[in-house]
């Protein structure tokens, strides 16, 4: 196990060290001048020229680069032009927003995802199965900006259920803090529980099929425990993968719905830098996000070799 | 057949048809046989005659839907399994029938310990707690011949070879001391060597506890060391149903004579071995008449418009052949 998990990060090393590289390229060929932009307007040539130096503009991508890499080493992200202060102030300030976020959403993708999927595969074609097929096909094609905004008109506007916007202001007590929360992780997380409940049906209902489900009920086990022991933890393998990437992608890729939630996460901060050109924000930022990403599926791989025994001798999984 | 020994198991009249979109496949229509105490029987026939569905009859796990026991009883100890409720029937699956498969290296959990999947059943039937049943379980290994049995009982089922894998899962399958095991072609997905192994596993178990064995196969070859009794099955009907020795040496029925000519034998000089042409019907559109007709040697006008009855051919032999008397005889001309 422990060398597994060695070799994991070795790995992980690499993509970050590929992501940082591919990052900072991607930013050199944008065309536009840097300079121009974060200098005052009428800014003389020298003004400019001091910029350029200061962000060592002025040095070829390569070397730009590799101070960029010893600087990080050293932890430190830069400081972003537009707000004017260290990269790593504003991440410390906006990524707990999102991990909380995505937090939520999580818990809420786990217990509606599995819970449809589950009994949808297990009483299969009856009124709840189709509920959960027409209900997920409904979900999954519903963009969150478009589910984003209903919810606003429907629980805020009209029924004043729910915060219309925003984090919770600081000091509000558990349950009203809660109430901020509820929108926008289940905007966030519709998608993915849609695509859970089918992902943990479809599996359930392969495994239902397999020998060593029929060994068990031939042992005289009860239906409850073969499905909830035999089956379900051999059907959720692929569900439990599928959480773990999704969960990066829930912090990372949360831009639309924390922009229609005005909520003050990295998604909201990324947003503003791209449009902004602010470099070192959006390197920092992408910076601390692959990191998690790439964290998190490691965890993945971790409970992955967890479940299946399998994946723990370094073999792949048989073919049954 | 128990000739008035101990009745232990007797299916009366089973029919068991699978409702599908083609029509209905009646995988096993009107099949009757008994097991006593003890007694092994072999129950044979080509892939797709209901041997399978049989057994899993038996033990009411028969997919459902599209499969549907139509008719019959299935009398177990005294009581029909059929009107048991589910609750019932659990406590006669694993504890008082075990059941073994085909494919050893698809039968096993991937997930859990062979050690745990074992204990399983233990914990269930007999009530014992996590330490007992532990024990137990590393005894069972060690009765089915699994080396360091301590140590094999926390592997998973990957770290076994498909020989292991199979004496595992006759050690679930007896663990709570059943009195019938079923063993579904149990040695068929293993190499020559480890086949003879298994056998020799059931053969010798079933001295050392009085177990009933219900051995489904295809192969004749294993049928003679284990089982004392044959049913032979044809398109989901018994064709013939007699001790070993008749239906090897003196079958009274044209398939189960072809198929004991279908299999080589060391002691006796032949050029070829006899093949039977054709392939099984389709049990959605019968032929009418005997469902054996198109395919046999012997085969007569009457073969194809009337369906022979199962009757006794001599005494202790069932034939369903309206020849069964002289097939042989019958049909001169016809060489093996």
């Amino acid at each position: 196990m422990l060398v597994f998990i060695l070799r994991r990060l070795y790995q992980t090393l690499i993509v970050v060290l590929g992501v940082v590289v591919l990052i900072s390229f991607l930013l050199a060929i944008i065309p536009g001048d840097v300079a121009r932009m974060r200098a005052p307007k009428g800014s003389s040539e020298e003004v400019l020229e001091n910029i350029r130096k200061k962000f060592y503009l002025d040095k070829p991508f390569l070397t730009r680069l590799g101070i960029y890499i010893k600087n990080i080493l050293k932890l430190d992200l830069g400081e972003s032009f537009t707000y004017k202060r260290s990269v790593w102030s504003i991440i410390r300030e906006s990524l707990p927003w999102s991990v909380k976020l995505a937090l939520v959403a999580e818990v809420i993708i786990v217990i509606f995802g599995i819970l449809a999927g589950v009994i949808s595969a297990v009483s299969r074609y009856s009124f709840w199965d189709v509920l959960v097929t027409i209900s997920t096909s409904v979900l999954v094609a519903m963009p969150i900006y478009w589910i984003g905004r209903l919810m606003q008109l429907f629980f805020a506007q009209w029924l004043g259920w729910f915060p219309n916007s925003g984090a919770p202001p600081p000091g509000s007590g558990f349950w009203s803090g809660l109430s901020y929360y509820v929108m926008p992780a289940t905007a966030l997380a519709a998608i993915s529980t849609a695509y859970v409940a089918r992902l943990a049906r479809s599996s359930m209902l392969e495994v239902m099929r397999q020998d060593y489900i029929q060994t068990a009920r031939a042992k005289g086990l009860s239906n409850r425990r073969v499905t909830y022991k035999h089956a379900l933890r051999n059907g959720l393998i692929p569900v439990v993968t599928y959480l773990g990437i999704d969960f990066g992608v829930l912090i990372g890729a949360a831009v639309l719905t924390e922009m229609i939630f005005n909520w003050p996460g990295v998604g909201h901060k990324l947003y503003f830098a791209v449009i902004q050109r602010d470099h070192t924000m959006v390197l920092g930022l992408v910076f601390v996000l692959v990191i998690i990403v790439v964290f998190i599926n490691l965890l993945v791989d971790i409970s992955y070799a967890f479940l299946d025994p399998r994946i723990r001798l370094g073999e792949s999984p048989e073919v049954t | 057949m128990t000739n008035g020994k101990d009745t232990l198991l007797e299916v009366r009249n089973l029919r068991t048809w699978f409702h599908t979109q083609e029509g209905v496949v009646r995988a096993v229509d009107g099949v009757s046989f008994a097991i006593a105490r003890g007694e092994a029987l072999a129950v044979v026939g080509e892939s797709g005659c209901g041997k399978t569905v049989t057994a899993l009859s038996v033990m009411n796990l028969v997919p459902s839907p599209p499969g549907r026991i139509e008719e019959g009883e299935i009398v177990f100890e005294g009581r029909n399994l059929l009107e048991m409720n589910d609750r019932e029937m659990r406590q006669v699956r694993g504890n008082n029938i075990g059941m073994i498969f085909q494919d050893p290296m698809t039968s096993l959990n991937p997930v859990f310990t062979i050690g745990s999947q074992i204990r399983e059943a233990i914990q269930v039937h007999l009530g014992l707690n996590r330490r007992e049943a532990k024990r137990r379980a590393v005894e069972l290994l060690e009765m089915v011949e699994i080396p360091q049995a301590e140590r094999r009982y926390k592997m998973y089922p990957h770290e076994f070879s498909g020989g292991m894998r199979q004496r595992a899962m006759i050690a679930m399958a007896l663990s709570c001391e059943p009195k019938l095991l079923i063993a579904d072609e149990p040695s068929t997905a293993l190499d020559v060597t480890i086949q003879a192994q298994i056998m020799e596993l059931i053969a010798r178990l079933r001295q050392e506890i009085g177990l009933a064995v219900m051995l489904i196969t295809h192969d004749l070859g294993v049928v003679a060391g284990v089982a004392e009794t044959v049913l032979v099955m044809y398109a989901g009907k018994v064709v013939e149903y007699a001790d070993i020795d008749r239906v090897y040496y003196n079958s009274r029925h044209p398939y189960a004579w072809s198929l004991m000519r279908s299999v080589p034998r060391l002691d006796e000089k032949k050029d070829r071995l006899l093949t039977i042409g054709g392939s099984p019907p389709s049990l959605i559109n019968l032929p009418p008449g005997c469902s054996f007709s198109p395919r046999c040697p012997f085969a007569e006008e009457i073969c194809f418009q009337e369906e022979p009855p199962l009757v006794e051919a001599e005494s202790g032999h069932l034939s369903a052949c309206h020849f069964a008397g002289d097939f042989e005889k019958h049909g001169q001309g016809v060489k093996s």
